[in-house]
């Protein structure tokens, strides 16, 4: 009879490097992601070519004022003194921004004007 | 009475739960994370309350002293790419643009845009 050794027990595959691994994409997901996820605000251009009607609705941005039609008007009665202007709240409204106006300015202006329900703005220089 | 020495506990704590958790983090942040190229100029874009998710095709980054990228490219080649892009029926153009980029020359630029056809414009913000 042949003499066989006795079996070896089995070797079990070693977890370390699998979890090396696993942690070396756990950090890279964890840094490469961006949580503080981008909005957005419609706005066009001034040659988006849609047809204008009605009363003329240009609201043009200084950096310490807005006036609309010409007159001074604030942001917070700015959605009030345009809506008898307006038909639809899709009728496009005129932005014009002076030297000086900064993005961040403009888009106040364009999240309150959005917030009111206007939501055809158009900028132009 | 049984004076054997007492069977040695493993001193590994078990490693399956904790494998578990991680591969759970992992799932995770592969879902969550959106993988795209770091902008070539530190970009603050303006503050908002509200948050609209932006959802847009393509993305066009302006620095606050007006410097573009657009699709890999920077300078004068931005032009020529986003024509290219404006001819083959757009979707919507996200400019990604600095807080104190100036307005008027935004006005400028979007002009600009809509002559190459790029029509549905939205200007990229944070949340405050």
């Amino acid at each position: 009879m042949f003499a066989f050794a006795p079996p070896r027990a089995r070797r079990r595959p070693g977890l370390t490097p699998m979890i090396d691994v696993v942690f070396l994409l756990l950090v890279f997901f964890m840094l490469g992601s961006q949580f503080g996820r981008e909005g957005a605000v419609s706005l066009s251009g001034g040659s988006a070519g849609a047809e204008y009607s009605g009363p003329p609705r240009l609201i043009t941005i200084y950096p310490d004022q807005i006036t609309l039609n010409g007159v001074e008007s604030d942001l917070a009665i700015l959605p009030e003194a345009l809506a008898p202007l307006t038909q639809a709240p899709d009728d496009p409204i005129i932005l014009r921004a002076r030297a000086g106006t900064d993005l961040q300015r403009l888009t106040q202006i364009v999240e309150a004007l959005t917030a009111a329900g206007f939501d055809r703005l158009v900028l132009v220089e | 009475m049984d004076f054997s020495t007492p069977k040695r506990r493993s001193l590994i704590e078990p490693i399956i739960p904790m494998i578990n958790v991680v591969f759970i983090l992992l799932i995770f942040f592969l879902m969550t994370a959106q993988i795209r190229p770091a902008d070539p100029w530190p970009i603050a874009p303006p503050k908002t309350d509200a948050n609209t998710p932006a959802d847009a095709a393509q993305r066009l980054t302006v620095s606050a002293t007006g410097e573009m990228s657009f699709a890999d490219q920077t300078g004068d080649a931005v032009w020529a790419e986003l024509a290219q892009w404006g001819a083959a029926e757009p979707g919507t153009l996200l400019v990604r643009a600095d807080a104190a980029y100036p307005a008027a020359e935004l006005a400028a630029l979007l002009a600009r845009l809509s002559g190459l056809g790029i029509q549905s414009i939205s200007l990229a913000t944070v949340r405050q």
